[in-house]
């Protein structure tokens, strides 16, 4: 998969390590250090955008650890998964699209924190 | 203890230097349940001496209608499954190394990355995926087995299993079908509980030395067979296990979803 | 400091066909296996052979004393390879014996100067040279952490069968 200028800069912009790696056939982006939502314990994880179609998910966000929202309702963690040799965690949060930019899809999985 | 050449003269079909290979393989088995728990015992019967054992659960009584080696005893004293299962093992063998990981794989993946052969004796597609992709990535052959039985309502029960050998370069699970997204997403939407499948031994019996069968002939080569690929499907009620007809309708080329040139340890890539 | 290779059933099956051929020139011939890396732990690498290319005709040298040389343009390609895919390069060839091969005089006196020039190019990558019989083989390799080539521990084929020629 391959990014516009314009796409790679609104990544790097939002985490300016960001990378990408292949798993299998699937290119993904790795996003260290990803500051989430106000409110989530953790407030920083690594992340890992699966930017296609996954176990009927238009697109998956993984987080290197699972995440806590005192006070608040819990994100249904519904998978765990190994990906670039490293394990990570995902809540059930369908966008239902795929005309997202990249970084408009973690926005959009990140309101799942919210 | 050292055991005489004759210990293994009922198998010396297998080959004159069948007994080295098996001997200097190194087994991973992922999962030491009702199907791992077989598939170590016939290893140890055959000869192979070097195990990785990965489970972190203990016994439970409900594990005894299939869990070999498991005591009630053992179920008083909560034990782990490795520990039932390298018992079984240096019981058979006593010069067998046994290395137990009391710990799901993926907690340790560098250790199942030693192994020349891997056992996936694992609930669930998605469990599945990931020991695939590691096994995948580091060249290492796979054999999957599992079983489930099917409920349909005003019929009896039905028995199935599949014993799976992925091998690197060749068709994958996912290429064979039996990884899909119609089985992740479903098993997905139950918030990733591959559920409590109901488990016997006879079944795991057959599927567990099948699987055996499979490795033995991965590593002696006896029946000269190259079968490089193997999707077996068992019927519980008509006691059979046939090759699965999509094996006949594989595209032709290289397993598309594990490129080779993508193995090794992930590089990333800086945007 | 620990490197285990395995071959992909293909590639070594490749590599066989490939160097059993005889040559115009050359006694026998070589070829390159690319190699991706796997780290176990600090002292402790995987090989992962998963690519042969042959040497072309053309870039052999007529001397009779080695029974093959490779020239500038066959380095110069496995040094592109590295640089075109970020594999690793194993030089290989193949003793026409069985049981474990050894390395000739020339072997040994020639693999360093090889696999320094790889490094150059490649030194987060694995290179060396590995030699096959037909039952067996033996390896020197490099890996990131250490310039030095150390005899690789283990040698499988990932086919079907499974070849364990080194161990």
């Amino acid at each position: 998969m391959s990014y516009t200028a314009e796409e790679i800069a609104e990544l790097k912009a939002l985490c300016p390590e960001a990378a990408e790696g292949k798993e299998g056939s699937t290119t993904v982006l790795v996003l260290p250090s990803l500051s989430l939502p106000s409110g989530c314990v953790p407030p920083v994880v690594d992340a890992l955008l699966w930017p296609g179609m996954r176990d009927n998910y238009p697109s998956r966000l993984y987080l290197s650890q699972k995440v806590v929202k005192p006070g608040a309702a819990q994100p249904n963690w519904n998978s765990s998964a190994r990906i670039l040799e490293r394990n990570w965690h995902a809540y059930s949060w369908n966008l239902n699209r795929t005309d997202l930019r990249p970084v408009q899809m973690v926005a959009e999985h990140l309101r799942g924190l919210q | 203890m050292n055991f005489s050449p004759d210990s293994f003269s009922r198998q010396s079909f297998l080959g004159p230097n069948s007994q080295a290979q098996i001997e200097n393989c190194v087994v991973g088995v992922a999962g030491l349940g009702g199907g791992g728990s077989h598939i170590v015992q016939q290893l140890a019967h055959l000869g192979f001496l070097k195990f990785v054992l990965f489970d972190r659960d203990r016994i439970e009584a409900s594990n005894l209608n299939r869990l070999i080696g498991g005591t009630a005893e053992d179920v008083s004293n909560h034990r782990l499954k490795i520990e039932i299962a390298q018992r079984l093992i240096v019981g058979i063998r006593p010069a067998a190394e046994v290395e137990m990981i009391a710990d799901i794989w993926q907690n340790c993946a560098d250790v199942l990355k030693r192994c020349d052969v891997i056992f996936g004796c694992v609930d669930g597609f998605d469990q599945r995926r990931q020991l695939e992709s590691t096994a995948r990535r580091y060249l290492i052959p796979l054999i999957d087995i599992g079983m489930d039985v099917l409920v349909v309502e005003g019929s009896p029960p039905e028995i199935s299993g599949q014993v799976i050998l992925s091998m690197p370069g060749e068709p994958c699970m996912t290429c064979m079908g039996f990884l899909n997204d119609h089985s992740l997403a479903r098993e997905a939407a139950r918030y990733g509980d591959a559920g409590i499948n109901p488990q016997v031994v006879w079944s795991n019996g057959v599927l567990a030395s099948t699987a055996v069968g499979l490795a033995v002939d991965l590593v002696t080569d006896w029946s000269k067979s190259l079968r490089k690929r193997a999707y077996l499907c068992y019927r519980g009620s008509t006691g059979t296990l046939t090759p699965h007809v999509r094996l006949d309708y594989l595209p032709p080329g290289p397993c598309p979803h594990h490129p080779t040139d993508g193995v090794g340890d992930p590089h990333l890539r800086l945007l | 400091m620990k490197a285990d290779i395995r071959l992909l059933g293909s590639v070594y099956a490749a590599a066989i066909a490939d160097l059993s051929r005889p040559h115009p020139v050359a006694a026998e011939r070589v070829g390159f296996i690319s190699v991706a890396l796997g780290k176990l732990s600090p002292n402790h690498f995987l090989l992962l052979g998963h690519g042969y290319t042959a040497v072309p005709d053309a870039h052999y040298l007529d001397y009779p004393r080695a029974g093959a040389c490779i020239g500038p343009d066959a380095i110069r390609a496995a040094m592109q390879r590295i640089l075109d895919t970020g594999a690793g390069q194993l030089h290989v060839h193949l003793h026409d014996h069985s049981g474990r091969p050894r390395p000739s005089r020339t072997d040994l006196r020639d693999m360093p100067a090889l696999v320094k020039s790889l490094n150059v190019v490649g030194p987060a990558c694995a290179h060396g040279a590995i030699i096959l019989s037909s039952d067996r083989a033996w390896a020197q390799v490099t890996v990131p952490d250490s310039r030095q080539l150390f005899d690789a521990s283990a040698v499988t084929v990932v086919g079907f069968p499974l070849l364990f020629l080194n161990r």
